[in-house]
């Protein structure tokens, strides 16, 4: 196989998830498309360091999440402030208008949609990321501790403190014990 | 052993998740079995999962994957511009090379150059995952080889 086709299939392969992991971490459809693409120029270039021992997942999820992270501070370093100040009542930073706070987005989509990306960006990078990666990507702790480069107990303990602020922010939704 | 509810509450998600030990699960059940309180907590716990997993999302479209698969690949496939001085660095660099080569002091595989026993060890390695984690294996397995053959 050509080298491009090697590419194209690792693309083919991944592409989805990656995605769908930058689009939870950057909260809307046109910066998660740039993430993806940085994220897996920089993979395929570094091929030949990935381990294909490990999941391929835990690589690429490893370089997004320092590009997103690299990309706040650079934000936080212009603006003045830190983006991953979490308040008394569980709220966070306001973060670049996700797809669901324009009109006709909105319009499109159900309450619950947009309550649910809403909820996960008032979370704080370091809890956001290992709960997406363990509640939408179904990753264990073990894989979100190596592609999130930090110990199974932080993991743990962070997607513990995400999961009961994400409830808090979405309990509005929850009437009679069913979610509407 | 058994819990008090400070000790069960800090490790609800984990449980929720099967991510306890099976001492750890042990003694979670049995502290669930006599505490309404956290039993309703960790049902919560349950549900706020759940409501994730549902909202997981979907694929890119079909448009959107070509876009990508083209960029990266031009992206890929972009040489670096060099200043006049590296530019001529590189230059006596290629010559030098040139020279080594010419007197027969190659020193690396090429990468397409890939033992047969290395693809079959990998092949074998690669049927004991998923289908999705074999292919990539068998795949990365031709750059990585490389690296480790050094």
């Amino acid at each position: 196989m050509e080298r491009a086709d090697l590419f194209r299939e690792l693309l083919r392969l991944h592409k989805d998830k990656t995605y769908r992991f930058a689009l939870r971490l950057a909260g809307n459809a046109d910066q998660a498309r740039d993430l993806t693409q940085e994220a897996f120029v920089r993979a395929l270039k570094n091929i030949g360091r990935y381990d294909p021992e490990k999941p391929f997942e835990a690589w690429i999820f490893t370089i997004l999440s320092h590009l997103y992270i690299n990309a706040v501070s650079r934000y936080e370093a212009r603006n003045a402030r830190s983006l991953d100040e979490v308040t008394e009542s569980g709220t966070a930073w306001e973060p670049p208008a996700p797809d669901g706070d324009r009109p006709d987005r909105r319009s499109e989509r159900g309450e619950l949609r947009g309550a649910v990306q809403e909820a996960l960006n008032r979370l704080p990078i370091v809890y956001r990321a290992p709960l997406v990666l363990c509640d939408m990507e179904g990753m264990s702790y073990e894989d979100i501790a190596r592609a999130l480069m930090c110990p199974v107990n932080t993991v743990r303990t962070r997607i513990h403190r995400a999961r009961k602020i994400f409830k808090a922010a979405i309990s509005p939704y929850w009437k009679e014990g069913r979610v509407i | 052993m058994n819990w008090n509810c400070e000790q069960a509450s800090a490790r609800l998600s984990a449980y929720a998740d099967g991510e306890l030990g099976r001492e750890e699960a042990r003694a979670m059940a049995r502290h669930l079995a006599f505490c309404g309180p956290c039993l309703a907590e960790v049902r919560e716990l349950e549900r706020a999962k759940e409501v994730l997993a549902g909202e997981r999302g979907g694929s890119l479209s079909e448009a959107e994957s070509a876009e990508l698969e083209a960029a990266v690949l031009a992206r890929l496939s972009e040489k670096p511009a060099l200043r006049p001085r590296r530019a001529l660095a590189l230059g006596a660099g290629l010559v030098l090379a040139g020279a080594l080569v010419f007197f027969g002091t190659q020193r690396f595989p090429s990468e397409e150059k890939v033992p047969m026993s290395v693809l079959l060890a990998e092949h074998s390695r690669a049927l004991s995952k998923s289908a999705v984690q074999r292919r990539t294996t068998l795949v990365a397995a031709r750059f990585y080889t490389e690296n480790v053959e050094r």
